[in-house]
């Protein structure tokens, strides 16, 4: 019933891919041959269908599981810092600076007006009061570091520290406020940096 | 299995005058000029340039290795694997050749090779390209349901289901015809097989599907209308 030898013609006739003397050959072939008529019919069914069968859906996270299939195979590749990261990071910076900045500015603005007959006096006694504030951070620090090991016993000395070290701050002169806002900005930086520096061996070795 | 979102479009019959180089339009793979400069940059160690290559081809990979294999799972893995391979490879790559053509091959091969331990772990079949081509093709079993039913699925999708009952090399060069819109010499240069064998697949493929079509019933409402 089929037209063996013309099935491949057929196609290439539909694909316009015959010359102008075999197409007119086939299609004179095809009036007087019902089972090529049929079979041409059939073809062109198929090949309206086939341009139009549906193609999946690429799945959400195709992208970023490839990238990250990618980047643990490449430690070299640095792990970059999207924006909000960057733009985070620098904010902070900005704001421990100007704290920083501000606290310094009020701390000379305000030394200014003492600079007279008891700026020694006063210089010393702020030296003094500095040492001992220096002094009870430290403290502070070390209890902290108890805490960590156990919580409970260290937790009242913690406590016992902050409430007699609230008590002179009262007195403090602007020269130590600027100090502790220095040593605390600097504190907050160095750990904001020991975290990205840990992030980031972290990763590489997420391989 | 997700549906398409393109099988609304109606495609004209003009593609059919187009002399046997292009096909119609689908998820086109693009041209190779635009990707030497990132290839380049790449081998540099420039990661923004090879992610711009995975942008560039990630889709085009995934749907040919989800066509050849039929699913999400497996076409993730083997899109993965190839960006994989292509990252390690770049190097060898050859930068007078065509990127397309190279990742394409790897992705295909990659199916194959998947595919064939498949079948293996099930049928313990040698699956031999050379010798299909002496034979009648062999129809796989896509491993779900039957397909039509007439009254909801629209002739594509029945054909896209009849396409998955074809091995998965002539699966390969329906989708590269004709939703990738590759030339005959391009579809044989990625699949490293001649051009001629690349058109006898081609019209024994065609010609299968239109039995299958027939045997369904399908073709002939088709042409009653």
């Amino acid at each position: 019933m089929k037209c063996e030898e013309h099935q491949v013609a057929l196609q290439e006739l539909l694909a316009g891919e015959l010359s102008e003397e075999r197409r007119l050959a086939l299609e004179e072939h095809v009036r007087h041959c019902p089972a090529c008529e049929r079979d041409l019919a059939a073809y062109r069914v198929l090949f309206d269908a086939l341009p139009q069968v549906p193609e999946p859906e690429i799945p959400a996270r195709l992208h970023g599981d490839i990238m990250l299939a990618l980047r643990a195979h490449q430690p070299a590749w640095k792990q970059r810092e999207t924006r909000t990261q960057v733009l985070v990071r620098r904010t902070v910076a900005a704001v421990l600076a100007a704290a920083f900045g501000l606290s310094l500015s009020y701390a000379l603005w305000e030394s200014m007006g003492r600079i007279g007959a008891v700026v020694a006096h006063r210089v010393s006694l702020d030296m003094v009061s500095f040492w001992n504030a220096a002094r009870d951070l430290w403290r502070i620090l070390v209890l902290l570091g108890n805490v960590l090991r156990n919580l409970e016993p260290a937790g009242e000395g913690l406590a016992e520290t902050l409430r007699r070290s609230a008590e002179p701050l009262a007195s403090w002169g602007p020269l130590l406020v600027t100090a502790y806002t220095a040593a605390l900005c600097l504190g907050g930086y160095l750990i904001w940096r020991a975290f990205r520096r840990a992030n980031e061996r972290g990763f590489e070795h997420a391989a | 299995m997700a549906a398409g979102s393109r099988s609304g479009e109606t495609i004209s019959p003009a593609w059919r005058m187009l002399p046997s180089g292009k096909a119609a339009k689908g998820s086109p793979v693009r041209e190779t000029g635009d990707d030497l400069p990132l290839v380049k940059r790449s081998l540099k160690g420039d990661e923004q340039a090879f992610e711009e290559l995975v942008t560039r081809y990630e889709a085009a990979l995934y749907r040919l290795a989800w066509r050849m294999l039929g699913n999400e799972e497996e076409a993730r893995d083997i899109v993965q694997e190839t960006f994989l391979r292509v990252f390690r490879a770049l190097e060898t790559f050859d930068q007078s050749r065509r990127f397309s053509t190279w990742i394409l091959r790897i992705t295909t091969n990659l199916c194959i090779d998947r595919y064939r331990r498949r079948k293996m772990r099930l049928l313990s079949i040698d699956v031999d390209d050379e010798e299909e081509d002496r034979r009648p093709i062999v129809l796989v079993d896509p491993g779900r349901g039957p397909e039509a039913d007439h009254g909801r699925t629209s002739l594509a999708e029945t054909v896209g289901a009849l396409i998955e009952r074809l091995p998965p090399i002539y699966r390969a060069i329906l989708h590269m015809r004709y939703q990738q819109g590759l030339a005959y010499e391009e579809i044989a240069e990625t699949l490293e097989i001649p051009l001629g064998t690349v058109k006898a697949r081609l019209h024994r493929a065609h010609r299968q599907l239109k039995e299958l079509l027939e045997a369904a019933g399908i073709g002939l409402e088709a042409l009653e209308d």
